[in-house]
């Protein structure tokens, strides 16, 4: 008798509260960091493919081009993680893979690519002698790449479909592993046999006698290709100019610094990725590798995502998907397209390029 | 007593449908990007499919087996090391050390040496589960053993019962209070354990993974709305779990005995 | 049919012994009901668990119909002090029952038993009750018929009834002698109430503060017993005196 009184007071607040709050609840906006040139958020993950923005904040880059600026670094673990940040308003600038990135901006998210940081390079290396190529492998064998949906599944998927024809004929091989833990796997020889890796953990595999490279990145995309990227969120792009254009200026400068002076800038690098000075230049001067801000082949990974159905559509230009810095690298020619505008395609057999 | 226990679910039904409407409300006000922090429309949108395709049914239940699997392995060996420890002291010092040192250790931190004993397959999620479930299991198994009345041990020895039979025909149901809770304890860890493993060793089994995976590649592909529908999925298993069979299981031991802890 | 024969028993306590029975001896015939009395900490206890087999002797030894006993039997069962001696996850009837059961006694011997008993002490109507819904006065009844069931030499009771209020004390000790008398079983029975002490016994063994046996005194007076009976209060003050008051 009184709990109905009660239970009838309480319905009545909750769905006045509905409608009344539902109403006047506009896009509210949350935490922004980013008003007027003050203080932006860059949050980067862990290893060397981050270098310049290693070197942005080691050599404090930003803060010449944006005297008085105050940055906060975030280190997360994943890009999921940081895409989360980024869509609540947490972070302005986040480093991250092309497949969270495209996902996210499938799913509506607003934010474009900002700079691409570069290529590492790839390859698959296994322990079993009779291994030469993809064909090789047989259904008990087991290859390990860092995430779903990582750019490295979607090269052993591409290579799955030049050389098996069928791109998911690899699927039941992948296993989802950390770096460190697929070498410690792969060279305990037990479970995993072949790893999708790159410096400084394939040093360590190929140190071992048994060990050797079946493929690479570039051989399994067709071509050059970046996967790390800067992405920037549209409104920090939009309401803070001066702090967007200091941010790619110094990270422009972090690559040139990096390229110039690999030596110096392994000493620095060496601690932050806690390897030593020898093996992080080593990395940086490994054959394939490439700081660079202007992208390759992300139409071709676009198109790749969307054939194996991680994001619903295709970017019809880049101006969808970058903001106008990346456009103007770039370029638009009329007439053929130009060599770096072919570049963002992936060259397989069909193209004939 | 029926009148009780039916208002008391008419309030936890009341309290639920509210949070259900201020979730809704602060979803459809935008507060939080809807990437982010999907409406419950969405959520039970999103449940409805993954039931009706099969898809959360199929992961539920391989999370499930991977659980039973491992409570059972756990509960065994619960119950063996507790009872030795009862009988030889020095079991129950070594017992007590290894719970010092390793029931702090949250079991993703032991994933680098489970990949390295036990491979990158079910068996390492076993074994993280195991080690999430077995401590808290001895302790209340211990505890059981220990809170039984001596009179009831004088009585057994007296009637004619003695070691093996002794354990089975007292000390067991005496100690089944403890057992209980230590079990249900070990149930709620068992899940968080499967979760958390199977995010990182999910799909390396070959199959198509539990709920953890599920959650994992749910996040993966932005699809929050998704993720949320997983846990519901881990919610209702946890109620039904709670109400049909551990409430039974009281209801016609513990409670109808009048040994409730 | 028991004798009891110069028995010590000491424990360490704190690291020093302390002796808590000291040379006791006496015997017990059959059918006799014979309470041992004493202030308390005077060993009472002990010599009723020694007897049981429950405490090791550290010295003398103990006889029953001419065998050694220095371990737990069915042939001496125990009615303890409080009430968890019932086992909580069995009803009345199969608390009576399983002692018998696990004795191997046959099935339709066990129904006829357990009938037997659970009515000699009353509880019929509450043979299918679990311990924690009975009276603490009815849980002690099914701990008798329980130890009567497997019809013992000889039943040790350790104040059994200390626990409870007077008035079902004294029912209780009504019911006791009753059955007593009906089956002729031997009882012997610790208490520290010496009333308790003069309305059961046959004889009484007074035990000291220090743990030995101070006097073994018969009990003539005529049953029933109560106080206000003939020779009711000059035992009483003999008995009470004899406890060092």
């Amino acid at each position: 008798m009184r709990m109905k009184k009660y239970t009838v007071i309480l319905l009545v607040i909750a769905l006045l509260g509905t409608f009344v709050l539902g109403g006047c609840g506009a896009n509210n906006p949350s935490k922004t960091t980013n008003k007027g040139g003050s203080k932006i958020t860059i949050a980067l993950q862990f290893g060397l493919a981050y270098a310049p923005v290693q070197i942005m904040k080691e050599k404090n880059l930003l803060e010449k081009y944006l005297p008085g600026v105050e940055i906060s670094w975030k280190q997360l673990g994943t890009g999921p993680a940081i895409r989360d940040a980024m869509v609540t308003g947490q972070v302005d600038v986040g480093f991250m893979g092309i497949s969270p990135f495209l996902i996210g901006w499938d799913k509506g998210a607003e934010w474009k690519i900002a700079t691409a940081a570069g290529s590492q390079p790839l390859a698959l290396v296994t322990y079993k002698d009779n291994i030469k190529k993809v064909s090789d492998f047989s259904s008990t064998d087991r290859i390990a790449t860092p995430a779903v949906a990582s750019i490295q599944q979607m090269l052993l998927s591409m290579t799955a479909e030049k050389e098996l024809g069928n791109p998911r004929a690899l699927d039941n091989l992948m296993v989802s592993i950390t770096h460190p833990d697929a070498v410690t796997s792969l060279l305990g020889k037990k479970d995993v046999t072949a790893h999708f890796s790159s410096p400084p953990y394939i040093f360590q595999e190929l140190a071992d006698q048994d060990v050797h490279q079946v493929l690479n990145g570039e051989e399994a995309f067709g071509g050059e290709f970046t996967f790390i990227f800067g992405v920037a969120t549209n409104k920090f792009h939009d309401t803070n100019p001066p702090a967007y254009a200091a941010f790619v200026a110094a990270f422009n400068e972090a690559i040139s610094f990096i390229n110039n002076n690999p030596q110096e800038a392994a000493k620095i690098l060496a601690p932050v990725n806690q390897l030593s000075e020898a093996e992080t230049y080593k990395s940086l001067t490994w054959n394939g590798t490439n700081y660079c801000s202007t992208p390759s082949g992300i139409i071709g990974l676009a198109e790749f995502m969307k054939t194996s159905g991680y994001i619903s559509k295709v970017p019809s230009n880049l101006s969808e998907i970058a903001f106008e810095n990346v456009e103007a690298a770039v370029g638009k020619r009329y007439g053929e397209m130009s060599a770096i505008e072919n570049l963002q395609l992936r060259k397989s057999e069909n193209n004939g390029q | 007593m029926a009148n009780k226990s039916k208002s008391a679910f008419y309030q936890k039904a009341l309290f639920v449908l509210i949070l259900m409407l201020l979730w809704e409300t602060v979803a459809r006000m935008k507060f939080f990007n809807p990437s982010v922090f999907p409406s419950v429309t969405s959520i039970i949108i999103a449940f409805l499919k993954g039931v009706s395709s099969g898809l959360l049914v199929e992961k539920t239940v391989y999370s499930l087996y991977l659980i039973l699997k491992g409570l059972i392995l756990s509960f065994l060996a619960a119950f063996l090391l507790s009872s030795l420890a009862m009988v030889f002291r020095i079991v129950e010092n070594i017992l007590d050390i290894l719970n010092s040192i390793l029931h702090p250790l949250p079991g993703i931190a032991l994933l680098p040496v489970a990949i390295l004993w036990f491979g990158i397959g079910e068996g390492s999620i076993i074994f993280i589960i195991i080690h999430s479930v077995l401590w808290p299991m001895v302790v209340n198994f211990m505890t059981g053993f220990k809170t039984i009345p001596r009179i009831h041990l004088d009585v057994g020895e007296n009637i004619g019962l003695k070691g093996f039979h002794l354990l089975w025909g007292v000390m067991l149901p005496a100690s089944l209070p403890y057992l209980l809770s230590g079990i249900k304890i070990a149930w709620a860890r068992a899940w968080r354990a499967v979760i958390a493993a199977e995010m990182v060793f999910g799909a390396a089994s070959g199959s198509a993974g539990g709920l953890g995976w599920h959650i994992y590649m749910t996040r993966y592909m932005f699809d929050m709305a998704g993720t949320f529908a997983a846990l519901l999925a881990i919610i209702i298993v946890g109620i039904l779990v709670e109400e049909l069979l551990f409430k039974n299981i009281e209801k016609f031991t513990v409670i109808k005995w009048g040994m409730t802890i | 049919m028991l004798k009891v024969d110069k028995i010590n028993k000491a424990f360490t306590v704190n690291g020093s012994e302390k002796n808590i029975l000291n040379n006791i001896t006496f015997t017990i015939e059959d059918g006799e009901f014979v309470c041992i009395l004493g202030p308390s900490g005077s060993g009472k206890t002990t010599l009723l668990r020694c007897i049981g087999g429950f405490e090791a002797l550290t010295n003398g030894n103990m006889l029953l119909d001419g065998q050694s006993i220095y371990a737990p039997g069915i042939d001496r069962i125990m009615v303890f002090q409080g009430f968890e001696q019932l086992f909580g996850w069995k009803t009345v009837e199969a608390n009576v029952e399983y002692p018998l059961k696990i004795n191997l006694i046959d099935k339709g011997n066990r129904q006829q038993l357990v009938g037997k008993y659970i009515s000699m002490v009353g509880l019929e109507n509450y043979k299918n009750y679990y311990p924690h819904q009975l009276s603490g006065g009815m849980k002690q009844r099914a701990a008798i018929a329980r130890a009567l069931a497997l019809e013992p030499r000889i039943l040790l009771m350790d104040e059994p009834f200390g626990n409870l209020d007077a008035q079902t004390r004294n029912s209780l000790q009504n019911e006791l002698l009753k059955i007593w008398s009906d089956l002729k079983t031997t009882i012997l029975f610790v208490t520290h109430d010496i009333e308790e002490a003069i309305i059961l016994s046959d004889r009484i063994i007074m035990l000291s503060t220090s743990g030995e046996l101070k006097n073994i005194i018969p009990n003539r007076l005529e049953r029933p017993r109560k106080p206000g009976s003939i020779g009711f209060a000059e035992l009483w003050d003999l008995l009470y005196n004899q406890l060092g008051h």
